[in-house]
């Protein structure tokens, strides 16, 4: 009787082992918040006393594929003393097709203890090259002068293009211990351009940028050209407060491509999150045409026209980081 | 049927069939605690297996606490046969790792982060052991077999030093997973040295070795010292029962 009783007591240990455990393929990034990307500015019409844009703005939800598209207008508010007004306000699908060749440069330059203090980028960086899949392609530099970084302010870690996202993942987070130095974005982005040849895909450049740039010799007209000239679209994504916005929105402008001035690592961990499919697929945006009226003889040609729009979606109370246009009056 | 399966059932086929011969069979219960644990991670990195991180391995040593504990409550069935004996251990397990590994910051500061698996299993012991001294009251063996180890509940976490962890915005706790554990059973080879106190029970000293490794990404290495208390019920299932009419 013993025994059966201590038989029992055993079969029930058993029995109460059989719970299911949760097993998942799911990968997660660090915290992130939604950020507002300028995909394109384009200007209308001007006179000496008002300016006509249009612009496309895009809000990126925290979930991979999803895009915040409940705003309405009144949501957006325009930065500067002078008048604004919206002449229109519409939901616009935007996006590319074909396969791409994505070069990634990080900046190496000074220090991330302010911007990104737990590096969050390279987790970032890593799940942008863990999107990808052949025959979509994918390069990664760094740029910092004086720092440690070896080659003259850039810095690659392969000679090709590949599809491969192991590979760089240990060069990936090893560049956080290299960091230092001062930037040369304009150098990087120079020399990056050689990096493409005829066999790439649609050819998209993206910088990862912290400082502004104090060590390089190109100016950044120069890159402009250069890009323009090899069909390189730059996309610049800006991170903390000490970037240069105007030359950052500049680049991206003038040769297509997107400008996010990300306020903290977790709007930049938003940008990288889709940015696969910012490069790649489509995105639904708001084209918002703008009249503004800015002082009399304000508006010249060669005038470079900055200006940021702050977003709120209201059902969250969530301010956006500032969105800034930027246009060049020709 | 891997080779520690095949023991683990030719075991239990032993108990059985030596169960008429046997002289005594023992029923008790154990307690166990494990402190001394080391867990080596064949590796100079890992990489996250829930997020997009890659950790620097940085400490594959012995750990007294700090590697992670285990506490075993359980029951014994203990067959003797002159010197010999053969013991099962059904038991549960609270069973701890910590583990610390580094990620990549600044040139000079990496951020030390610490896993924390939590497991509640079933563990069955199962060995041979063979006693000396027979004749005394204090008796020593040794002892060896295996561990089956059934994982049933896994709980992980990030372990800081800071009461808000904002570890938590960066890292997930559950990046180890088919690396310091997974779900699925396993074995332990089990070696130890007992003290036996005449039929009320013994203490022991065992090490365990995990057969394999979590997952198959990393080769992955734990060791555990522990001790133990058997106490004996005293009961003898084996007495022959004598039956008198008047």
């Amino acid at each position: 009787m013993k025994t059966k009783a201590l038989i029992a007591l055993l079969l029930l240990m058993f029995a109460s082992a059989c719970e299911v455990i949760f097993d998942s393929d799911m990968r997660y990034l660090p915290v992130r918040d939604p950020t507002a990307v300028v995909l394109k500015n384009r200007l209308v019409s001007y006179t000496s006393t008002e300016l006509v844009y249009e612009t496309d703005v895009l809000l990126l939800e925290i979930y991979d594929g999803w895009d915040n598209t409940f705003l309405e207008k009144e949501d957006f508010v325009f930065g500067g003393s002078f008048k604004t007004t919206v002449l229109d306000f519409q939901r616009v699908s935007s996006g590319n097709t074909g396969a791409s060749s994505s070069l990634l440069l990080l900046d190496a330059s000074g220090s991330y203890k302010t911007t990104d203090p737990y590096n969050a980028r390279s987790q970032a960086i890593n799940k942008f090259f863990h999107d990808h899949s052949p025959p979509e392609d994918f390069l990664l530099g760094a740029f910092s002068k004086n720092g440690s970084l070896t080659g003259d302010g850039v810095e690659f870690y392969s000679e090709h293009f590949s599809s491969d996202h192991e590979q760089p993942t240990r060069y990936l987070f090893d560049l956080a211990k290299r960091t230092g130095g001062s930037s040369s974005l304009y150098d990087a982005l120079y020399k990056s351009i050689d990096k493409f040849d005829a066999g790439n895909h649609r050819k998209e450049l993206v910088s990862l940028v912290h400082a502004p740039d104090n060590a390089s010799s190109v100016p950044w007209p120069d890159v402009v050209q250069k890009a323009k000239a090899n069909g390189v679209r730059m996309h610049m994504i800006g991170l903390g407060s000490e970037v240069s916005l105007s030359s950052l929105a500049a680049i991206a402008q003038e040769t297509g491509g997107f400008f996010a001035a990300c306020r903290d690592e977790k709007e930049m961990v938003c940008v990288f999150n889709q940015l696969h499919r910012l490069l790649n697929s489509n995105m639904e945006a708001y084209r918002i045409r703008v009249k503004v009226e800015p002082p009399a003889g304000t508006i010249a040609s060669g005038l470079e026209w900055m200006q940021a729009i702050y977003i709120t979606d209201p059902q969250f109370a969530y301010e956006y980081n500032p969105a800034y246009v930027y246009l060049k009056i020709p | 049927m891997t080779y520690a399966q095949r023991s683990f059932l030719g075991f239990c086929l032993l108990l059985l069939s030596s169960h008429a011969n046997a002289q005594k069979l023992n029923v008790g219960i154990t307690f166990q605690y494990h402190v001394l644990k080391q867990v080596k991670v064949d590796s100079d990195i890992i990489k996250g297996a829930y997020s997009y991180s890659q950790y620097y391995v940085k400490d594959n040593r012995w750990k007294f606490f700090s590697a992670g504990q285990s506490i075993v409550i359980g029951t014994v069935l203990q067959l003797d046969y002159k010197r010999f004996y053969a013991t099962i251990e059904p038991s549960y397990n609270l069973n701890t790792y910590n583990y610390v590994v580094e990620y990549p910051v600044e040139p000079d500061r990496n951020e030390r982060i610490n896993f924390q698996p939590l497991l509640f299993q079933v563990d069955v012991p199962f060995y041979l052991g063979f006693q000396f001294k027979s004749s005394t009251f204090v008796r020593y063996s040794f002892f060896a077999g295996g561990v089956a180890v059934i994982p049933y509940f896994i709980s992980y976490q990030l372990r800081s030093r800071l009461a808000d962890n904002p570890q938590y915005d960066y890292f997930h706790s559950g990046d180890m997973r088919n690396i310091l554990y997974d779900t699925e059973p396993y074995f332990n080879t089990l070696l130890g040295f007992g003290l036996h106190f005449a039929s009320l029970g013994k203490i022991d000293l065992r090490y365990q070795h995990r057969i394999g490794s979590p997952g198959d990404v990393y080769a992955v290495t734990f060791n555990t010292v522990g001790a133990a208390v058997t106490y004996y019920l005293p009961l003898d299932l084996k007495r022959k029962k004598i039956y008198y009419e008047d």
